[in-house]
């Protein structure tokens, strides 16, 4: 469910622009593969604590965000494994504006 | 060996096939790491079937030609009309789905399983006990289990819609349960 609508955070530091994103948060998984959305990978702890999506022992996901392309963040979960669950983040991600 | 000669063809053909239904429908929650739903939703669209066969019971006085393993089955599917959207066309969770046996907002209330398995629980009883001509013990039992649901509803909490509320909310078990891969079907 696309339960968040608020504007995404370090949408700078993050370089999205005006289309479709999945930001993915871990260190060294593998990334989905969507062809509706631009992913890209973020290891920040900063942001990703911005997106909830730091642990407590301080590792950075794994998880990710999906982001319209007005810039609204609607979904955001912690996932083991990004790269394996390719449809389900494209059904999400074809839904968005 | 009385009840098993009283048990009819008809509720045997029945009794298998909403075996293999649950047997299927737990092994595709279970592929997309999705017990947890499955339990949620099954235990409150067993109740439910089950709450409305007891109340068809006492408003006719008369046995119904289902029995409660068929009501139960039948309440299940109702509860997982969202689940099967998603996995049959991809249709997200909406808010709106509540009025499928309250299939957002059960997600959030207190303790969801051991919350629904009380519930499963009263109205299996209710069931029997009315079954067993005990109608007004059989009555309160029910209304008791709609007691434990309205309280478990009113403290509910709010679904969030900001990453802060995301952060801070303590029901945390509800979104560790993704829908995995979908297009592997």
């Amino acid at each position: 469910m696309l339960y968040l609508n608020e504007p995404a955070p370090a949408v700078n530091s993050l370089h999205i622009n005006s289309q479709r994103t999945v930001v993915v948060f871990c260190n060294d998984c593998k990334l989905p593969v969507t062809s509706s959305a631009k992913v890209i990978r973020s290891t920040d702890p900063a942001i990703a604590d911005q997106y909830g999506l730091l642990r407590s022992d301080g590792l950075v996901g794994p998880g990710y965000a999906v982001i319209t392309s007005t810039g609204v963040v609607r979904y955001r979960t912690f996932d083991p494994a990004p790269g394996q669950h390719s449809g389900e983040i494209d059904r999400l991600v074809r839904t968005l504006p | 060996m009385k009840w098993f000669a009283e048990f009819s063809r008809h509720h045997l053909v029945t009794t298998s096939v909403i075996l293999i239904f649950e047997i299927l429908f737990y092994r595709q929650y279970a592929h997309l790491g999705a017990e947890f739903h499955f339990w949620l939703h099954g235990l409150f669209g067993a109740s439910i079937g089950l709450c409305a066969l007891t109340i068809w019971q006492l408003c006719t006085k008369r046995g119904s030609r289902l029995s409660g393993w068929e009501a139960g089955a039948l309440g299940h599917l109702y509860s997982a009309i969202p689940d099967i959207i998603f996995v049959a066309t991809g249709v997200l969770h909406m808010y709106w789905m509540d009025i499928l046996a309250l299939h957002i907002s059960i997600h959030f209330i207190p303790s969801p399983i051991a919350t629904m398995l009380a519930i499963f629980l009263l109205c299996l009883l209710s069931y029997v006990l009315v079954q067993g001509k005990y109608r007004w013990i059989g009555c309160i039992v029910l209304g008791l289990a709609g007691v434990i649901l309205a309280v478990a509803l009113w403290h509910r909490q709010p679904i969030p819609t900001t990453l802060q509320q995301v952060k801070h909310q303590t029901v945390k078990y509800s979104w560790l349960c993704p829908m995995w891969d979908t297009d592997s079907h």
